[in-house]
Parts: structure tokens; sequence; C-alpha cells
């Protein structure tokens, strides 16, 4: 029943925050149907002809009232239609995201995986070994590869790998020799080109992860329990399980959100990388104030980073008995 | 006398930057089977701290600088391996904590704790669960819930109970009770010590209390070791220890008890506060604090004297009386 609740509050959400959005990217200067309408007259149209002839092209009636606009997205919407993008004429904004995604989805799914496994090992050997120069050496790199911004890391990667030792491709998503699809050269040439943004999102995220699970396993190796464990003679196994599952549950919340960038991906480093996925894709849609296209965007990152939310509380209750939700 | 623990000259240092802190002073005390005894003193005196060497689980960063730990009359504790040192953890000696509350996993219900200790210990599960079953029951507890509750569900009387039940799991001969009613009301407080009494006469386990109330606990204990700075300053027999001091710190100890009947004005505290171990020099580390302080003791530390009423006390009021105790 709380899970009903919980659930039909999460839809509302998405809802009032994508409705925002609607607003928001049209408060932005620069109308790229005025534009379109104007470079029509130039060609030598009428106004008449030139609203005509992009209500023909993209099913959109130029200086329409807002809330009119608004009406009519949210009747497509309810069809489960986010309408077509502007600049690529004719082309429907899901099959643009459908594009998209997968490519994000998978990049950002093993740099997470692989920031969190980094991020947990080193945070647990920098707890244990908390009075040794090796403990500031992890605490020192992982604040200082945290702090650099993502285009940094990114541009400084690219730089080193691909200018001066061309070890890895400088963008794209797979060789142009390769046909996508389920075959094993596909794959491995997948693979080659996401390496360099894949590292670059474990480079800016497994610090921050590093010194939260240090933090953590401090404050459970101080724990009465742990000591208690200890004396009552528990194995090194046993009490290693109860020291992980102690002290990674404050980091749970932290991954389920970041789940939301799994949808979103990283402008910076995608633009970096010229990966074509959704972060390169809200990029260049804002550039050309591609409305529809950013509107999509933005839905699958607030649609993500709400359900994960709701998926975090109620999983979170499942972790830890503590919690009621 | 069947003699089941026995320290000798445990000392135990605190680095701390440039200079070191004695948290324990050259400590010696045995404890013979079936008997209950107490170390008692004030925050700091170094007997918790004890308490944890016992088990060589020192809190960072102190160290065990010297002294010997023997349990049933064996080797060394202190230098045995790991893995042996697990077989006494529990089996033999077990301990009920100070702030008890926080020593159950709070993520495991108390019968996986239960399981997890008998699986460490090679017990049979059911047989373990069977066990606390009993025990819980012998503490007025309801073993179903209990065992089925995660310890946010139990109440603080309730998870010290709790704590007392593990602590008796395997039959150990020793159970060490650091502060075990501090963290209760005055009705627990006489319900666990009564049943600690209880599961002794019983079972005939030895007891070591921690505390720093001796009022509480002079019901249950047949032997007193008052602590000041790290070192024993006075050990005897509690009535001993209770009706007739020697040191004027016990003295000042016991005549701080405010009396359940009469009047508080006969009540004294102590003056001053407790040492800093930092600043201890080389005599009594009570001598600043002392009433009947004399010169030599700004300069010469006291050593444990036999006295005729039964107690040893280190102090040079009584240099005349009594000989010295090898420690």
């Amino acid at each position: 029943m709380k899970y009903v609740y919980r659930s039909i509050v999460a839809l509302v959400m998405i809802f009032v925050i994508s409705s925002l959005t609607f607003f928001l990217v049209r408060l932005m200067p620069g109308d790229p149907i005025i534009f379109l309408e104007t470079q029509l007259e130039q060609k030598g149209m009428t106004a008449q002809q030139a609203a005509d002839q992009i209500q023909v092209m993209l099913n959109i009636i130029p200086h329409q009232p807002l809330l009119e606009q608004y009406r009519e997205w949210l009747v497509q919407l309810l069809h489960g239609n986010l309408g077509q993008s502007i600049q690529q004429t004719g082309v429907s904004v899901r099959k643009l995201i459908f594009n998209a995604l997968p490519w994000t989805l998978i990049t950002v799914a093993i740099g997470l995986l692989g920031s969190y496994v980094i991020g947990i090992v080193l945070g647990v050997v920098s707890a244990y070994l908390r009075r040794s120069w090796v403990s500031s050496l992890i605490d020192n790199v992982g604040s200082v590869a945290h702090a650099v911004p993502a285009f940094v890391t990114g541009i400084a990667l690219l730089y080193l790998f691909t200018v001066v030792w061309h070890v890895f491709p400088s963008g794209g998503a797979y060789g142009i020799t390769v046909t996508p699809g389920f075959n094993l050269p596909f794959i491995l040439s997948f693979l080659y080109h996401m390496i360099l943004p894949g590292f670059t999102y474990v480079l800016t995220t497994f610090g921050s992860v590093t010194l939260s699970m240090k933090s953590s396993t401090i404050t459970t190796l101080n724990e009465d329990f742990m000591m208690a464990a200890r004396i009552r003679g528990l194995p090194k196994s046993k009490l290693m399980q109860y020291l992980g599952s102690n002290s990674i549950l404050p980091l749970f919340t932290g991954f389920m959100i970041s789940l939301g960038v799994l949808f979103s991906g990283s402008i910076f480093i995608e633009q970096t990388f010229q990966f074509p996925g959704i972060g390169n894709l809200l990029a260049t849609a804002v550039n050309s104030r591609d409305y529809p296209v950013m509107e999509g965007c933005f839905m699958l990152t607030i649609a993500t980073v709400i359900v994960a939310n709701l998926l975090a509380d109620v999983l979170y209750a499942k972790l830890d008995p503590r919690i009621n939700v | 006398m069947n003699e089941v623990l026995s320290v000798r000259g445990l000392t135990i240092v605190f680095p701390m930057g440039h200079r070191t802190i004695r948290a324990v002073d050259n400590v010696s005390f045995s404890i013979a089977k079936g008997e209950s005894i107490a170390l008692v003193g004030e925050s700091g005196s170094g007997k918790s701290t004890i308490a944890f060497a016992l088990f060589n689980n020192v809190p960072q960063p102190g160290i065990i600088e010297s002294g010997e730990i023997r349990y049933f009359q064996g080797g060394n504790f202190l230098e045995m391996g790991q893995a042996s040192q697990r077989q006494v953890f529990w089996e033999k000696v077990s301990m009920v904590f100070q702030a008890a509350q926080n020593t159950l996993n709070p993520l495991l219900r108390i019968r996986r704790q239960v399981e997890d200790i008998a699986q460490a210990h090679h017990v049979n599960k059911k047989v373990a669960i069977d066990k606390a079953r009993e025990l819980l029951s012998t503490m007025y507890l309801d073993p179903t819930r209990v065992l089925d509750a995660y310890p946010h569900e139990l109440s603080g009387g309730m998870k010290q109970r709790v704590s007392i039940a593990l602590a008796l799991l395997l039959d150990p001969e020793i159970i060490v009770l650091d502060e075990p009613t501090t963290a209760l009301d005055v009705i627990s407080q006489a319900s666990v010590l009564k049943i600690l009494n209880e599961i002794r006469r019983q079972r005939n386990i030895s007891l070591i209390f921690i505390t720093h109330d001796i009022s509480v606990i002079s019901q249950v204990v047949d032997r007193v070791l008052v602590m000041y700075a790290g070192s024993v300053v006075e050990s005897g027999l509690v009535q001993k220890i209770v009706r007739d001091p020697s040191h004027p710190y016990a003295k000042g100890l016991i005549g701080s008890i405010p009396p359940l009947v009469g009047d508080l004005s006969d009540v004294h505290g102590l003056r001053g506060n407790p040492v800093n171990l930092l600043s201890l020099s080389g005599g009594c580390p009570f001598a600043d604090r002392c009433p009947d302080v004399m010169t030599r003791c700004r300069t010469d530390r006291p050593l444990m004297r036999q006295l005729s009423t039964g107690n040893a006390v280190a102090c040079h009021l009584y240099d005349a009386e009594g000989e010295e105790v090898r420690t």
C-alpha cells in the first residue's frame, strides 16, 4: 500500500517537473521556429506560406500561444509520443533517444561499476592503513581526481592517448569498418572506442566513492559491535562480512542516485570524445534549440532520477532493518 | 586453590606523540575457580584497559609493554598465536561489555548472531539456539521474540540481558563484566546482578567485575582491587575494604558513597581531579590529592604491603606494618 502511494507521488513528480522543463526550455533566448520562418520568408515566401510550410514539415503551428502548445504536448505525451526533432526534420525524438541510449547506458554502467569497485576497494584499504602513508596517498589521489572537472580529465586523456601516443581512437562509438549488430568485431570495436570515455568517467567518480567508503569503514571499525565480534572469536571472514555490510550502507543511496547519470550520460565526456550518446544528443539539441529533443532527454533523466530514488528507498529498507519506509 | 586466571606485572602504555602514558602500571592479580572479584576505580584508572588486555585486544594505540596473562595455569596468553587465542575467546573467557547496547550487529537478527558465534566455535547451530532459548528464559526474556528481533527492536535493558546470555552461550569459565549495570536503571541493575549471582552459584564460574561503583557490586563479589592511575593501590576481601579501607584513596572512595539512611553531611567527595597520567612523577600517583601526604610520597613509589587486617595496600602510611608483597 505504501509502495502504491509512493509510486503515485513519483509519477506526479515526474509530470510536474517535465511540465516545468517544457516552459523553461521555451524561456531560452532564440526560437528555432522564428528562425526557420525568417529563412523561408527570405526565400520569397509570404508569412502565411512560411507558416503553412513549417506546419507541414514539423507539425508545429508557429506563433501558437504557449498554453495551447503545452496542451498539445500533453495530449501527445499521454499517447507516448515525444514529438519529432526540429533539426533533423521528420525523425521522432523517441528514435533519436533509442539510438543514443545504448551507447551511454553501456559506457556509464561499466564506468559506474568500475568507479564503485575501485572506490570501495581503495576506501577499505585506506581505512585499514589509516596510520600509514598509503592512506594519505590514496586520499589525496582520490581528492584530486574528484576535484578535476570531467572535461579537463577528458581532454588530458584525449591528448595523451590519441595525440601523443596514438593508442585509442579520438571519437565515435565504433570503427567505420564494422557493421553494428551482435557480432564480435563490432563489440570489440565498441569496447575499444569506449575505453577513453569510460576511463574518464571512472577517474572523475572513484575519488568521492573512495573518500566516503573510507570514512564509513573507519566509523564501522570503531563500532562496539566490531570489537565485540572479535572478542566473541568470530573468524576473519565473518568480521569482514559484518564490516562490509555495515560500512557499504551509506554509499548505497549515492549509488542509486548515480543511476540517473546512467540515462543522461555526461555532456562533457561525450562531447569531448564525440561519443554518440544521450549527453551528446542533449548538447546538440540545446545548441540548436531543438525543443522536443531537449524535452525528451530531460524527461528521461527526470524519470530515472525519481525512479532510482524510489527504488533506493524501497531497497534500503530491505538492506537495513532499522529503516522503515 | 584452583587458579583460573593469573595476571603478572601487566603494563600497558599508550604512545601520545613524544610521550607515553602508562594506563596500566605493573598490575598483578589472580582469580580462583568460582571466585568473583572486582576492579574498582574512577574513570581513567585503567580498569577497562585491563579488561581488553585479557583478550589481547587493547584499544588502539595501546600496547601491552610487558606482563603475563595465564589462563588455567597454561602458557602466556599474550604470546599465543591468533588461532589459539580465538579458542580461548568466548569458549573459556567471555565478556559483557560496557554499553552492551551497541555490541550487537544492527543488521542481523539475534538468532543469526547466536548462530555466528556457534559456527565460529564449531558448535551445532540448533544446540546453540536451544541453549540461547534457555539462557534468555533465565533472564526473564521471551526467547522466541528476542531471537527473531533485530537489536533496535529491543530496549537497553533487554539488550544488556541478551549480551549476558551471549556471554554464557558457550559455558565459559570466566566472565569479564565491564560496567555491566551502568546503563541500567536501579531495578534492572538489581535483577541483572541477581541473575549473575545465581548463574555463578549454579555453574561455579568466575566473575571479574570492572566498575566505578563499589556499592552496587559489593553483594556479588568476594574480593576487590582498588585501582588508581593504572596501579592497584589496595586489595582485599570486599567486607574488609568496604568497612575498613586502609589506603587514603580507598577511604575517600568508600566515604563518597551516599548512605541509604542517615545524614548526607557525612558523605565527602575526594578533593581534586583524577590524575593526569601524562604528569606522573616518580612518587605516589595519589600524592597530590592525598589528605595524609608526606614528603617521601612525592619521591618514592610505595610498594604493595600485606597488612595484618588481610588487605594489601600500597601506601607509605603503612611502611612500618606488614611485609612487602612480590608483584
